[in-house]
């Protein structure tokens, strides 16, 4: 590696040191920039809303306002959430190409808000031409012997796809 | 030289030069450099900016550099204006220093204004002789002076500090000229702390009253507004051409300058149409006049900047003339006021004809009168006595409402009317009358006129209730956040355990809780609210110009301008209007010579009437020409295979036809009045705005189209139905009626598509189940149930498990992201807080039993 590249690796990991939001999806642990996270509700009705993509499980009502609920792990190809007593929605709010954005993710446990030092992130992984995407992360911490997937929220609800959240090859 | 007066004649002589020439700012680059060197309170930067490049040579585009600067200039004069606009022109902003926040600023005024109450309670003890009153007097002074220096108002604190002097001074002022002082003093102080609670700085400065308290005493403050403008009279504009400039420029930026030229002139007009009246009823005095004359001088400068001459020459004139009343040259009554009131509304009209220019992209057309006014106020300025218009005097027990009916034909009714919503609107009679668009201010203020010419005592006039202007997303919150409260509410009233208590005092309180905030929906709902009338002043030119142009006599009446709609339905509803009357003069007023031939007047008449109904707007429009033709339209229905030869159509379906799209563009039936061109666009319009239109008609003597409009956009009375295990919500709107099938009533077509028989009249049927993908639906329609609905005139069932409930539901998106989703029109709370999705009727309509749509095919009515 170069100086050079190295040193934005070292810009990279002070960029994306910070506070995060842990939870669980399956076995697998995921880290939300806490500045995105605005609240935290429990799991209630989701009204679906025909004719979208599979991984959106429909819409609530969060205090009189109508937000999309996308299931995370629906998103990531694993099998579909189930309710639990874990199971929890963490309402998020992020901005991409000037839209702002609020959405509910359903995961299957919030764990805590971990702080997360430059020394204890590397980059995200390179899976080579494997056809794994890892755009959407930002990182990877390490805390204790945790591994944890640091995300960016706003490229895994991806701008294209935020937009198109409504199947069009349906209409 | 008074910064005003000295903006009037740079923008006098700026408008003068001749863009050929440009060198010829020279000389008021120069005098506009030294005088903005000794007002570096004021930009002139911009200004300074263009000219400099026009006296450089440098300009490339000199008339437009020109126009610029005139821009920026009058920038600058309505800055100046905003800034002072209460109290006289001339006044300068005052900004609180760094040093002191706000709540602190406030706070000493509120103490400052305590403390000059006591000093001149402490003031006549000294002259009643109390011997310890020069202490307190001295004391207060100086801790005034003190705190005044310290938040930074000056001018205070420079007065305050002289008053001390005079109180300290080794050879005192014999006592009662002291007073005089002190109560001098007094009184402009409490003036002062106005001007700096409004972040102006006082009128008359400290220097004038130092001057003053130096002066011989007794006298009584120096006039609060000296005349500090004189010139305008004499000046003329360069003379308007022969042909009016009635182009208007396009460019983005002129719109902009437009857009806000003609709302900040809209609510001018008002104010003074306001002060005329007040003047009126309460006389004159140097405020008013001055109030007037900023309007007029405002409009003035800016129509100058963006190149409108016909009404800078009518603000100029208005302005001359207002400034002889200034001067006390004219008096302000009478017929000058009738004048006055002319010219606002002339202006009016001409702003409404921009506005309709700007709107439809076209050119300005010139408004009749413009001359006749401008003679008569020039040979007023000339000195010559107007000629007053005759007023019946009408004896001080006369009612307002009465004099209004008498004179200006108002019915009878009308008034009643307007006095019993005035029971509920809290204004008064000639405001609220105004305000329904019954009559004219200038009416109401002849009115008064002629009731005072009986007795000094009567008062019956109004005054527009104050406004404030804000910006209309913290509105929109508030509105969202009140629809929250009123779901939150249902919930917390419906929730089981609630429902189960049975205390009778947390029931009082949840029905109170239950009004208050129905009221508060109320209250939210009526603050987006504003009256049709802008919509309702563009259709009169329009059917003036319509009606010339195909030479019938048509005249536009008009009521219920004042009516009260959604801000963004009133700009949705202008686009049907405009078709339907252009329909009523194209179509359904005869020419004059077939009126006269049937036995009516030669002028045709259409109407154009907004009111309130149960919870609805209802707009009609409705005019005394030769009606709709039942049999023609039904000739062409049956032509272009609309309907079968032989079927028995109500009326009402027949007339609705003519909303149907192809049949109003496709071929000419010129013999009859086809009336069609446009209508089905009024119909997607309305549909759009979840209204409906009904037509009624009587041949021979004329059409009505009833538009009934929810009152807002932002809530539908909707059908709860379940299917599946899922609830939607339909518009009750579109809903015709919801009929249970049975087997006989089910027919197949083509294999695939199914159709429901409701009493003749086949309808293609769709299952809901299916559109959405739900599951575990009814699949059998008899067990299930058909809800017929129209959209686009199109009539289609839809099968659906059962009916919940009927409620009244505040529509929201579906969150960012998920717009336009197909057959979704959006989402609603349920009483139980669960979201329900509103169905999309319109797309749903449009679909062929086979599930595509049909577009072009318009056809399929009531074929099968």
């Amino acid at each position: 590696m170069s100086a050079e590249g190295k040193d934005t690796a070292t810009d990279l990991r002070v960029s994306i040191a910070g506070k995060y939001m842990t939870f669980k999806l399956a076995d697998e642990e995921y880290g939300l920039e806490i500045l995105k996270v605005r609240e935290i509700i429990g799991l209630m009705e989701i009204t679906r809303v025909p004719r979208t993509k599979d991984f959106i499980r429909g819409v609530i009502n969060l205090r009189g306002r109508v937000i999309p609920v996308v299931d995370l792990r629906l998103k990531f190809s694993m099998a579909r959430t189930e309710s639990t007593d874990q199971t929890v929605i963490i309402v998020v709010q992020y901005s991409m190409a000037g839209q702002d954005y609020t959405m509910g993710i359903l995961v299957d446990e919030v764990l805590e808000v971990l702080s997360i030092g430059p020394d204890q992130i590397e980059p995200p992984p390179d899976f080579g031409s494997g056809g794994i995407d890892t755009n959407f992360i930002l990182g990877i911490g390490k805390a204790d012997k945790r591994v944890i997937f640091l995300l960016d929220i706003g490229k895994v609800l991806n701008a294209q796809e935020s937009k198109h959240l409504v199947r069009l090859g349906e209409t | 030289m008074a910064l005003n007066l000295f903006l009037d004649e740079l923008g006098t002589a700026l408008a003068s030069i001749d863009p050929a020439h440009p060198e010829a700012v020279c000389p008021l680059v120069d005098r506009l450099r030294t005088f903005a060197e000794a007002h570096p309170e004021v930009s002139f930067e911009a200004v300074l900016r263009r000219l400099a490049t026009l006296a450089a040579g440098q300009s490339a585009d000199a008339a437009s550099d020109l126009k610029q600067a005139l821009a920026s200039l009058s920038e600058v004069g309505r800055a100046l204006d905003t800034d002072s606009a209460s109290t006289g022109p001339a006044e300068e902003q005052f900004s609180i220093p760094p040093w002191i926040d706000e709540p602190t600023y406030q706070e000493f005024l509120h103490t400052a204004k305590n403390s000059l109450d006591e000093l001149e309670s402490d003031a006549l003890a000294l002259e009643a002789g109390a011997p310890t009153a020069i202490d307190r007097v001295k004391r207060r002074i100086h801790t005034l002076k003190g705190e005044a220096g310290v938040v930074g108002v000056e001018d205070l604190a420079a007065v305050l500090h002289a008053v001390e002097d005079l109180l300290v001074d080794r050879h005192p002022l014999p006592l009662p000229e002291l007073v005089d002082r002190l109560l001098l003093t007094r009184d402009w102080a409490e003036i002062a702390i106005e001007a700096y609670r409004a972040l102006r700085k006082p009128e008359p400065r400290a220097a004038e009253i130092i001057r003053s308290l130096g002066k011989a005493a007794g006298q009584t403050a120096p006039s609060r507004r000296p005349d500090r403008r004189g010139g305008t009279t004499g000046r003329s504009l360069p003379p308007i051409p022969e042909e009016p400039a009635n182009k208007i420029a396009r460019d983005e930026e002129t719109l902009a300058l437009l857009g806000e030229f003609l709302g900040e002139s809209d609510e001018g007009l008002a104010n003074a149409d306001q002060t005329l009246i007040d003047i009126e009823r309460d006389g004159v005095d140097a405020e008013k006049v001055n109030s007037l004359f900023r309007i007029f001088h405002t409009l003035k400068g800016v129509a100058a900047a963006l190149d409108l001459r016909q009404i800078t020459s009518l603000a100029h004139t208005s302005e001359t003339m207002l400034n002889l009343v200034r001067q006390g040259e004219i008096e302000l009554r009478g017929p000058v006021l009738d004048l006055v009131f002319d010219a606002t509304q002339m202006m009016g009209r001409m702003l409404a004809e921009l506005h309709r220019a700007v709107d439809f992209a076209v050119d300005v057309s010139p408004v009749g009168g413009l001359q006749t006014l401008l003679d008569s106020i020039n040979s007023v300025v000339a000195g010559k006595a107007p000629t007053a218009s005759p007023i019946a005097v009408h004896p001080p027990e006369t009612r307002l409402g009465e004099i209004l009916s008498l004179n200006y034909q108002i019915p009878a009714e009308a008034v009643q009317a307007a006095l019993e919503s005035q029971k509920t609107s809290h204004r008064k009679l000639g405001e609220e009358l105004i305000a329904q668009g019954l009559v004219q201010p200038k009416q109401v203020a002849q009115a008064i006129r002629s009731q005072s010419a009986g007795s000094d005592a009567a008062s019956t006039g109004g005054k527009l209730r104050d406004t404030i202007k804000v910006d209309l997303g913290r509105v929109d919150a508030l509105v969202e956040i009140i629809g929250e409260l009123v779901i939150v509410e249902t919930m917390v009233s419906n929730a089981p355990d609630i429902v189960a208590l049975s205390s009778p005092k947390v029931r009082t309180y949840l029905s109170q809780l239950g009004k208050i905030t129905r009221d508060l929906q109320d209250v939210g709902m009526r603050m987006r609210m504003v009256p049709v009338r802008a919509v309702f002043q563009k259709m009169v030119r329009m059917v003036r110009d319509l009606s010339r142009k195909s030479d019938k006599q048509i005249q536009l009446l008009m009521s219920g301008e004042g009516t009260e709609m959604d801000r963004s339905m009133v700009e949705q509803v202008a686009d049907p209007l405009v078709h339907m009357i252009r329909n009523s003069v194209d179509h359904g007023v005869e020419g004059p010579a077939e009126r006269i031939a049937a036995g009516k007047k030669a002028l045709g008449t259409i109407r154009l009437s907004a009111y309130h109904m149960g919870g609805s707007v209802i707009i009609e429009v409705g005019d005394d020409g030769r009606g709709l033709h039942r049999e023609a339209i039904l000739r062409k229905a049956v032509a272009q295979k609309l309907v079968e030869e032989d079927s028995k159509l109500s009326d009402a379906e027949v007339y609705n036809l003519i909303f149907v799209p192809g049949f109003s563009t496709a071929a000419q039936v010129t013999e009859i009045s086809g009336r069609g061109v446009g209508m089905d666009v009024v119909k997607r319009n309305i549909d759009q705005m979840r209204g409906r239109v009904a037509i009624s008609t009587v041949p021979g003597q004329g059409t009505t189209f009833k538009i009934m409009l929810p009152l807002t956009l932002a809530i539908i009375d909707g059908m709860l139905v379940a299917c599946g295990e899922e609830r939607y919500i339909i518009p009750t709107l579109s809903i015709i009626e919801s009929i249970q099938p049975d087997a006989s009533m089910l027919v197949k077509f083509a294999g695939r598509g199914e159709l429901v028989n409701v009493r003749g009249e086949v309808l293609p049927l769709m299952r809901l189940d299916r559109l959405l993908s739900v599951r575990g639906a009814k699949t059998d329609p008899t067990t299930g149930l058909v809800v017929i609905v129209e959209t686009l005139g199109r009539k289609v069932g839809l099968l659906v498990d059962e009916v919940v409930t009927q409620q009244q539901v505040v529509i929201k998106n579906l969150g960012t992201g998920m717009q336009n989703i197909r057959f979704v029109a959006g989402a609603a709370i349920l009483a139980d807080g669960h979201v329900g999705l509103i169905l999309n009727m319109e797309e749903i309509g449009n679909l062929t039993p086979d599930g595509r749509t049909i577009e072009a095919k318009a056809g399929l009515v009531g074929t099968g």
